[in-house]
């Protein structure tokens, strides 16, 4: 069995995924909405004002909840490398007293939200919210970017938080930091994966911006490192510089998206060669679309029936998502922003499900991780070969602040030539959709509230 | 966690040295796996859910082909941005049984606006549904950890993957006896006792659902 068909079963049977996400851009402008490939954000020249609600949020009070928010919020506006200002400028407009008490509440500040007259900070102290809109007690927080406007510019959101959920305080607190990173345009993130197993220095890496609650105790070199990127002060290019890049398939020439890219400190002499409790990571094609019908899986999904999307097939490059560069350069384009000094490079998979990045489901890792070095090709060593009883010594880039490290391509070891999950070998989805057309002559139930109580 | 942490580079390098490439994936999928503790949608965090949270959470379990997936305001609340799915359902784990299912989801991210948050007209599903809302509105159990897509593997073989790779899926089942496998096929046995993370086979899947929906677990 070759080490290709290896990975591809591995891949597949057991979604090999260890565990790495991206740090980076919420929302990319496409050539029809805000700036083409560019992140949406604030407009950092003016101050952000946010509102929020009146009430209590779970066992905190309204006072020390709104305390806590604005120390949530001054954790992103005090890095220094970032151009950020808030102001909480009252209680929720449009709701009696300020408090969000009911869905036709929520609907009515959404209304404002989506109109860009507020950005709502939400309480729901008893849960009573999401328990009408989600109906499942492990939610315990969302934001919404509530308004885009064709400059590329977020101009309103909101945050609500549950107080129902039994969080202790920094549990809370944690939470408002993420969701406020999100407001400000930020997805999830990642420190990327170690072939040899998770350490304790990759948790001690893991950002306020990770998909999980963890044991995180402030904003990481990663969270300020993309929040910095998207609010650049004055300050941030005597700071920060970039490694740029594409990730390629085993041919070379054909770019790979949704591949977690983590930079590390070189660390010369330690195990692991690099200090891994300093992660800063992007994904690879990060500001292209999210649709399918990109080159690799051109028009693999036929709509049942066809008038379900104007060209027959689901995202076709022209249609789909509204977010995302069609430049076929940036499939495989990654940027990762580090304070100046010399880094591993190393390339993961995406966990989260797809719900991290463009696509969505995310598209699994057609080959091994490896680390890069200065002889990228096809048969260099990857994660599989990887030796984790001696140190590791490994190619690094050089950094200097202000100025991009350009062209840091990764050839991926053993791929197809393009290959994802929806693809058999043949190029024909295995999904593929049979006609299933509504029948009037079957039952037919609509699950609703009054009709589902048993 | 800490020491979680260590036997995984532990475990890691022996099978390395042996040059068992795929149990060392499945491991490291395993043990990473084990340090998670919540798990985000697009713009929310949720906590974790395994197979026996979900079957019994679940007000109805279904297997389908998506055939509508429309995005439109909420019919009482027009600023609810909401997700209305119409399944052709194949079969029915938990629940009515209907051949046509539909339901509506809160969606609040644009990007999930904009791609009807993944669904696709097509898709074939396996879905673990809260009972719906005073306002008719129904999320998945977990939200993604109680969406399956339903894809065929290399082998023609139908194995299910829901929004969190399934880790966490089996997290303690068989260990607390919560999912008896005994009572499984030798197949779907030998399938759920040495699963650990990605894509599972489907009729396993769906046989264990079966035998917690019938045997649901003591709360503790």
């Amino acid at each position: 069995m070759s080490r290709t068909t290896i990975w591809m079963i591995g891949c597949l049977l057991l979604g090999f995924s260890p565990t790495a996400q991206a740090g980076g851009p919420m929302l990319i402008g496409s050539p029809s909405f805000g700036v083409n490939g560019q992140p949406f954000v604030w407009d950092n020249s003016q101050t952000i004002q946010y509102r929020t609600d009146s009430g209590a949020l779970g066992s905190m009070d309204n006072a020390t909840a709104n305390s806590n928010l604005a120390q949530a919020f001054a954790a992103w506006t005090q890095v220094p490398t970032a151009l950020l200002s808030v102001q909480n400028v009252g209680t929720i407009l449009g709701v009696a007293n300020g408090h969000v008490s009911s869905v036709a509440d929520f609907d009515t500040v959404a209304e404002s939200c989506s109109s860009g007259t507020q950005s709502p900070i939400i309480y729901d102290s008893t849960g009573t919210i999401f328990s009408q809109l989600i109906g499942d007690a492990s939610v315990i927080g969302f934001t919404s970017i509530c308004d885009l406007n064709t400059n590329g510019h977020i101009q309103s959101a909101l945050i609500v938080l549950t107080g129902a959920a039994g969080l202790t305080t920094p549990q809370q607190d944690n939470v408002m930091t993420h969701e406020i990173g999100h407001l400000f345009g930020l997805d999830h993130s990642l420190p990327g994966d170690d072939p040899c197993g998770t350490s304790t220095d990759d948790i001690a890496a893991l950002p306020i911006m990770y998909f999980q609650l963890e044991s995180q105790t402030g904003l990481s070199e990663d969270d300020k490192a993309w929040i910095s990127t998207l609010y650049p002060s004055t300050s941030y290019n005597s700071v920060y510089g970039t490694i740029t890049g594409q990730v390629f398939f085993s041919d070379g020439q054909s770019g790979v998206q949704d591949v977690s890219v983590a930079a590390h400190p070189i660390s010369p002499g330690s195990m692991a060669g690099e200090n891994r409790a300093i992660a800063i990571s992007s994904i690879s094609g990060y500001r292209f679309t999210g649709n399918p019908g990109q080159p690799y899986t051109a028009n693999y999904l036929a709509c049942t029936p066809a008038s379900e999307c104007p060209h027959g097939y689901y995202g076709n490059n022209v249609d789909g998502s509204q977010f995302g560069s069609r430049t076929p350069a940036l499939i495989g384009w990654f940027e990762i922003p580090v304070p100046a000094g010399s880094y591993a490079i190393e390339i993961g998979s995406i966990n989260d499900g797809g719900t991290i990045g463009p696509n969505n489901p995310i598209i699994p890792l057609p080959g091994p991780g490896e680390y890069w070095n200065v002889h990228e090709s096809a048969t260099d060593s990857d994660f599989s070969t990887i030796s984790c009883t001696t140190p590791r010594v490994l190619d690094s880039v050089t950094v200097q602040a202000g100025t991009p490290a350009n062209g840091i391509n990764f050839i991926m070891n053993g791929t197809a030539p393009t290959f994802d999950i929806f693809e058999s070998s043949q190029g024909a989805s295995p999904n593929s959709i049979p006609a299933h057309p509504l029948s009037r002559s079957i039952a037919s139930e609509v699950i609703s509230g009054a009709a589902s109580k048993q | 966690m800490k020491d979680g942490n260590l036997r995984v580079r532990d475990l890691w390098c022996k099978c390395y040295q042996r040059k068992l490439i795929l149990q060392c994936v499945a491991m490291a999928c395993l043990l990473f796996a084990g340090l998670l503790t919540a798990h985000a949608q697009r713009g929310a965090i949720t906590l974790p859910r395994n197979l026996s949270d979900l079957s019994s959470t679940a007000d109805r379990i279904v297997q389908g082909k998506v055939v509508i997936a429309r995005v439109e305001p909420h019919p009482d609340y027009k600023n609810l941005k909401t997700l209305l799915i119409t399944l052709h359902v194949d079969d029915v784990l938990k629940g009515g049984t209907a051949k046509t299912l539909t339901f509506r989801q809160f969606i609040w991210d644009i990007r999930d606006v904009s791609d009807a948050a993944g669904y696709r007209v097509g898709d074939e599903v396996l879905l673990f549904l809260n009972r719906p809302t005073s306002i008719n509105l129904t999320s998945p159990v977990g939200l993604e950890q109680g969406r399956f897509r339903v894809v065929k593997n290399h082998s023609g073989e139908s194995v299910a993957l829901n929004g969190n790779g399934n880790s966490n899926l089996l997290n303690g089942l068989i260990e607390s006896g919560a999912l008896n496998t005994s009572k499984l096929s030798v197949r779907s046995r030998s399938t759920m006792q040495s699963f650990k993370q990605g894509p599972i086979d489907l009729s396993a899947l769906k046989e264990s659902v079966r035998l917690l929906v019938q045997s649901p677990a003591r709360s503790n």
